[in-house]
């Protein structure tokens, strides 16, 4: 082994060059690895209901879960093959978004070449993104209909997408009244300039280092957990913000789709009735609901299983059926909301 | 208190502010004392009695065994501690093991020995065996008493390294003790280096392979055989990683205070055979088996069969302390056994430069042997042993295929890096971390652990033993 030279031999002012290099390579070698493996955002524009949204013809890769290449038309919306036919908007989360998968594997996507498929003219419009909640819906409804004129509203959600609803941190939120009812309210969203968001979604480094701050400090704290909290009291709201939502698209079709979050992988076994009680909570207010249809496609994930031997969730490069689905998944909710959609449409007919 | 929170982030700033502050050298042992026993004491106070009563007793005993002039007495007393040292460790580690092992074979029969509610006081593992060996050492004559209860207490309560080694010698830590805290540059950067070496390891590399052997641990048969190979395979990596990073972690804090800890691995997966694999891997404990077990049980001195029973017997025991439970038993005996052959068929010179070419391939049967015994210490119970063997087998060969990328990406990352800084001799603890252009690549690893921390830190494997 070399001996290290003395304190005192060190030459300082080659050293702080080589330094400056050496940091100059570390964030050159980041930013290259994490723009080619891990992720390159899209360009952002400013808009008055998505708050800050990629802009029309962005791209972005992603490989935190599998890898996919999602591009935007502009305003949030996710390409989708067709552009013209009767407007169904289609709003959910991440699911929807499916950054995860590229494009044409969406389940909005194949939704809506089935149905062409099968004859309909219908231009499916995914306004997925992630994190949102039916208060976000409830919110965006003047202006969703203002633009789209949505003949059929497909809301995909889960039970945090009810239960989150009511937490006040939340940019729209519904907030319990004296008389009992819930009422959407609105924060203006704080927001760094749009050119520092740019900046920093030039970066591929930039951009995972914002992600994971988000992730550590965005943490829920212990008090969120308490009783009062009003999230916690969100089950015995549901069936008003179904209400909301319904009154929210006085002339369009409510199909509410939830993401089934199963098969559930217990540490010694698989759930065996294929139910979830967070499901099963959500679906027994929406079944009571009127004027909603609703789509559960449990039924197609337990076929995937158990035919194929394939999870509806989970990449390759991530725990098997954790996180958000994959192309089988996408395939599994496709069948189900192509076969619910045209069955409704039939019934217009 | 793990090293990977908030609270240990305040605990180690206050302790340095303080330290730094403070000059007086018996006042800094004192503030290291009071920092080691809040750090356990945050785990579990009431263990913290314990503690100081192993403590105060194998202090207590070392000194008389010093001043007694009667070899008899001397020997009474050195049994004393031993069996009381080993007695509490079998109570809190092994009473329901041992139990539960009688009830299971003799309930036939209508005898049934109670079974209590006991918690394992985390560390008990090792620092018994510290303290074990503190006594049989000053019994031998091999080191000296520590100058004063205060430190001996800093000796066995030493944060750092406290609930999950090194395992330390006194003949090791109470000389860099008695010179005191020390303070420098090159202190500071090579704690911040080894640190953030096992802060890489832990939180992005084992972490992120313990996202998919967990599921593999838990449902093999809903995997195809292929997928538990890979589980299995790159356990070996995960525990390696895991435990290794702890000791960085462990060796970085001790640094920033002056003090240097034994090294517990060395590349073991690019071991030639599994005698060498046992020369680089857990070091702290495989030196105490081999010294305060295997050579007084009469080590390779009395014949062939006598060694291959005493290696045996050490490794089993080995398995053993590693947890309460027939897995643990069975995968110390596998090793045993293991060991036994690789003694009697391998002819390998070790003393002879590692080559990439004729050694690497060794290596990789060493690193598969030590995933595939893994399967019973990982497992939680012989059903799930029993059902990864079969996938293993290829037995129960369908199942889903998952493709588990990073577990795959970082075994092959670790497996073959370690053979690259073998090939090269490239020793990252002797990088020279007071050059400037060091700090970038300092920094850089804390990045990489922020940037690509698995979605969920996991506890540290070997605080459970």
């Amino acid at each position: 082994m070399k001996s290290n030279p003395p304190f005192s031999k060190i030459n300082f002012s080659s050293a702080r060059f080589r330094a400056a290099l050496w940091s100059l390579i570390v964030v050159c070698v980041f930013e290259l690895s994490i723009r080619t493996l891990v992720i390159r955002p899209a360009m952002l524009a400013f808009d008055a209901v998505w708050g800050s949204a990629p802009i029309e013809g962005a791209c972005s890769f992603h490989a935190l879960e599998g890898f996919g290449t999602t591009c935007y038309a502009g305003r949030n919306e996710v390409q989708t093959p067709f552009n013209s036919g009767l407007p169904v908007v289609v709003l959910g989360d991440s699911y929807t978004e499916a950054i995860q998968v590229d494009n044409a594997a969406k389940y909005v996507s194949l939704t809506e070449a089935a149905l062409r498929e099968r004859g309909w003219d219908v231009n499916l419009i995914n306004l997925g993104d992630s994190n949102r909640t039916i208060a976000d819906f409830v919110y965006m409804a003047p202006e969703i209909i203002a633009r789209y004129a949505p003949e059929i509203v497909v809301i995909q959600t889960n039970q945090s997408g009810f239960f989150d609803s009511l937490n006040p941190r939340r940019i729209n939120y519904f907030a319990l009244q004296a008389d009992g009812e819930l009422k959407v309210m609105h924060r203006d969203r704080k927001e760094w300039p749009l050119l520092a968001q740019n900046v920093i979604h030039t970066s591929g480094l930039l951009t995972l280092t914002a992600v994971r701050w988000n992730q550590t400090t965005e943490a829920i704290p212990a008090g969120d957990e308490s009783p009062t909290d009003p999230t916690r009291a969100a089950p015995a709201h549901l069936a008003q913000e179904v209400a909301q939502l319904v009154a929210a698209y006085p002339n369009s079709q409510i199909v509410i789709l939830i993401i089934p979050g199963v098969p559930i992988l217990f540490p010694d076994k698989i759930n065996p009735g294929w139910e979830n009680p967070n499901d099963m909570e959500v679906l027994s207010a929406l079944t009571q609901a009127e004027k909603i249809s609703v789509v559960y496609p449990a039924p197609a994930f337990k076929e995937l299983y158990k035919k194929y031997g394939v999870f509806p969730r989970g990449f390759f490069n991530s725990p098997p059926n954790y996180g958000h689905l994959n192309r089988y998944g996408h395939i599994a909710v496709a069948e189900t909301l192509t076969a619910a959609l045209d069955a409704l449409l039939k019934g217009a007919r | 208190m793990s090293f990977i929170s908030i609270e240990f982030a305040v605990l180690l700033v206050l302790v340095l502010l303080l330290i730094l502050v403070i000059r007086n050298a018996t006042a800094r042992k004192w503030i290291l004392l009071i920092a080691s026993c809040s750090f356990y004491a945050y785990w579990d106070w009431r263990f913290l009695g314990l503690l100081i009563f192993v403590t105060a007793m194998d202090y207590f005993i070392s000194v008389w065994l010093l001043r007694s002039p009667n070899p008899r007495a001397r020997k009474i007393m050195l049994v004393t501690s031993v069996t009381i040292n080993l007695a509490i460790l079998g109570f809190f580690k092994y009473f329901n093991f041992f139990t539960g092992s009688f009830n299971a074979l003799l309930s036939s029969f209508g005898l049934h020995l109670p079974e209590l509610n006991i918690i394992l006081p985390i560390g008990i593992s090792f620092y018994t065996f510290e303290t074990l060996s503190y006594v049989v050492d000053v019994y031998l004559g091999k080191t000296r008493p520590a100058r004063s209860l205060l430190d001996y207490s800093v000796f066995v309560t030493f944060f750092p390294r406290l609930v999950a080694g090194p395992i330390m010698r006194a003949s090791h830590f109470l000389p860099q003790l008695d010179r005191g805290v020390q303070f420098s540059r090159e202190n500071f950067l090579r704690g911040a280096q080894f640190f953030g070496q096992g802060l890489v390891k832990k939180v992005a590399v084992a972490d992120s392979i313990a996202m998919m052997t967990d599921q593999i641990y838990s449902i093999p048969w809903i995997f195809s055989s292929e997928t538990v190979w890979i589980g299995v395979l790159a356990f070996g990596v995960q525990v390696y990683f895991d435990f290794s990073g702890y000791s960085d972690m462990a060796t970085g804090v001790a640094r920033l205070f002056g003090f240097e800890l034994p090294v517990n691995f060395n590349l073991p997966f690019t071991s030639r055979n599994l005698t060498e694999f046992w020369q680089r891997w857990h070091l702290s404990l495989s030196l105490w088996l081999r010294d305060y077990l295997y050579i007084p049980l009469g080590g390779n001195r009395m014949g062939k069969a006598r060694t291959f029973f005493n290696m045996f017997l050490t490794m089993l025991l080995g398995g053993l302390w590693h947890g309460a439970s027939w897995n643990f038993v069975l995968w110390g005996g596998a090793h045993g056994v293991a060991l036994g052959i690789d003694r009697a068929v391998s002819r390998e010179d070790l003393s002879r430069e590692w080559s990439f070419l004729r050694d690497g391939w060794k290596g990789l049967l060493v690193f598969a042997w030590i995933g595939i015994a893994c399967v019973l210490f990982r497992s939680p119970g012989m059903n799930v042993a029993y059902l990864v063997t079969r996938k293993l087998l290829f037995i129960d060969p369908l199942g889903v295929d998952w493709f588990f990328f990073p577990a795959i990406f970082y075994t092959l990352v670790v497996v073959f890096g370690g053979f690259v800084l073998r090939a090269k001799k490239i020793d990252l603890a002797h990088i020279d971390v007071r050059h400037p252009h060091v700090l970038p690549l300092i920094a850089a690893q804390y990045l990489f652990a922020f940037l690509f921390a698995a979605g969920g830190t996991s506890p540290f494997i070997y605080f459970q033993f």
